[in-house]
C-alpha cells in the first residue's frame, strides 16, 4: 500500500472499519511520513476542538450495571417475607378472629376455692383446656394451692392467653427492688403455664 | 366530514412533528452552533428552522428519517443564514479561560483567533463537513447522508480541507 493522506485522515477519524483500517494500520507501522502526517493531523484536530463554539454535551448516563438490580432485587424479594412475618407475629397472641380476651373480675367468697369457682367459669366458658396446657397444670395447681387468698383479694380471671400487662395479680413493693409480682394460686393453673409461657 | 377528517389529520401530523421537535431540538440548536460559528444567532436560527420544518411537514414524504430531513433543513438554512451575513460575520470571542501567564495566553488567543478565522475562510461545502467531524463529532455516513453526496467525496474534502488549514496556519499549530 502507498501513502494515502485522504484515507490516513479518515483513519484517524475512526471512520475507516475492516480490512481497509488494517491495511492503513499496517503501513502506518512502518511508514515514517505517515507517521508524522498523523502527528500533524491529531494536532490540528486539537486545534480544532479548542475553536469549537459548542458547548460540551451531556455526559451520558452510565448503563445502570448489576450491582443496584442485584440490591434491588433483594429489598424486592425482603419486602413480602417482612410483610409475612409481621403479619404472623401480630396474629400469635391473640388472633384478630378470635373473640376479644376477656378479664373476669370476682370476690373470693369465703368457704368457697376461688379456684373451683374460675375452673368453673372456665369450663361453661371455654371448656376443657388443651391437653399440653393441662398436664403442667396439675403439678403447679397443687404447688400454689397450699396459698390461702385474703378474703378481699381481687382475682383474675383470663379466659385466653392473657395480655401483658394485666396479668399483675398482686404486687409487692415492700422490697428495694421495685417490687415483685405474685401470682396466686386463684388463677387456673392452665393460664399460670400460659402466662409462664407468654412472659418468657 | 370531510373537514373533521382533514382536521384530526393536522392534528396528527403536529402532534408527530412536536415529538419530533422536542427529540431533535438540541441537536438542532447545536448543529446550528457548529455551522455557524457562533452562538449568537443560533436562538433565532432554531426558530426559523422550527418554523420552516412545521410548514414543509405536511409535505414529508418519508423518503429518509424525520431526524435527517430536520438536519437537512438546519444545514440548508444555516448555510443560507451565513451567505447572507458572510461579510458582517463576527468571531464569537467565548474563547476558554486559561490559568497561563499574560503572554501565553495573549498568544494562545492569537492561536485561537487566527484558527477560527481560517475555518471561517473555507469554502461552504468544505468547511460544513469538516466542522460536522470536528465540532459535532459524526461519522463519515451520516454526513454523506446528510450532505447527500458519496463517502469519497468526504473523505476528499474533509482531506482538502485539512490540507487548506495547515497551510494557512503554518507554524501556529
Amino acid at each position: 500500500m502507498h501513502c494515502n493522506p485522504r484515507l490516513l485522515g479518515a483513519w484517524a477519524d475512526g471512520a475507516l472499519h475492516g480490512l481497509l483500517a488494517w491495511r492503513v494500520g499496517r503501513h502506518l507501522a512502518h511508514c515514517s511520513t505517515c507517521q508524522n502526517e498523523l502527528v500533524a493531523l491529531k494536532t490540528l484536530n486539537t486545534a480544532l476542538k479548542n475553536v469549537s463554539p459548542l458547548p460540551l454535551r451531556q455526559p451520558i448516563r452510565r448503563p445502570i450495571g448489576l450491582i443496584r438490580p442485584v440490591f434491588a432485587t433483594l429489598a424486592l424479594a425482603c419486602v413480602p417475607g417482612f410483610l409475612m412475618l409481621h403479619a404472623s407475629e401480630s396474629e400469635l397472641p391473640g388472633q384478630a378472629s378470635d373473640p376479644p380476651r376477656v378479664s373476669l373480675v370476682q370476690r373470693a367468697v369465703p368457704g368457697k376455692s376461688p379456684r373451683k369457682v374460675a375452673s368453673k367459669h372456665l369450663r361453661s366458658t371455654q371448656g376443657t383446656p388443651p391437653a399440653e396446657t393441662r398436664r403442667p397444670r396439675r403439678r403447679i395447681a397443687r404447688r400454689k394451692s397450699r396459698l390461702k387468698p385474703e378474703p378481699e383479694q381481687v382475682i383474675v380471671v383470663a379466659t385466653t392467653l392473657p395480655p401483658p400487662k394485666p396479668v399483675t395479680v398482686v404486687l409487692d413493693d415492700k422490697d428495694d427492688e421495685g417490687g415483685t409480682i405474685h401470682i396466686e394460686s386463684t388463677i387456673p393453673a392452665a393460664y399460670v403455664v400460659a402466662l409462664q409461657k407468654e412472659t418468657k | 366530514m370531510a373537514w373533521s377528517s382533514q382536521k384530526a389529520q393536522e392534528t396528527r401530523r403536529h402532534a408527530a412533528f412536536a415529538r419530533l421537535w422536542e427529540q431533535e431540538r438540541e441537536r438542532v440548536w447545536r448543529l446550528i452552533v457548529a455551522l455557524s460559528g457562533s452562538r449568537d444567532d443560533a436562538d433565532d436560527l432554531t426558530q426559523e428552522v422550527g418554523i420552516r420544518a412545521l410548514e414543509g411537514f405536511g409535505r414529508f414524504r418519508g423518503l429518509s428519517a424525520p431526524a435527517t430531513w430536520l438536519h437537512r433543513i438546519t444545514i440548508n438554512t444555516t448555510l443560507r443564514h451565513r451567505e447572507r451575513r458572510r461579510e458582517s460575520l463576527a468571531l464569537d470571542n467565548n474563547a476558554p479561560a486559561s490559568e497561563a501567564g499574560p503572554e501565553r495566553r495573549a498568544l494562545q488567543a492569537d492561536t485561537l483567533q487566527r484558527t477560527q478565522a481560517a475555518i471561517e475562510r473555507l469554502p461552504d461545502e468544505l468547511r460544513t463537513p469538516l466542522v460536522l467531524v470536528a465540532w459535532e463529532e459524526l461519522s463519515y455516513k451520516e454526513i454523506a447522508t446528510l450532505l447527500e453526496i458519496p463517502l469519497g467525496t468526504v473523505m476528499s474534502r474533509l482531506h482538502t480541507a485539512r490540507q487548506r488549514l495547515r497551510k494557512e496556519l503554518g507554524d501556529a499549530l
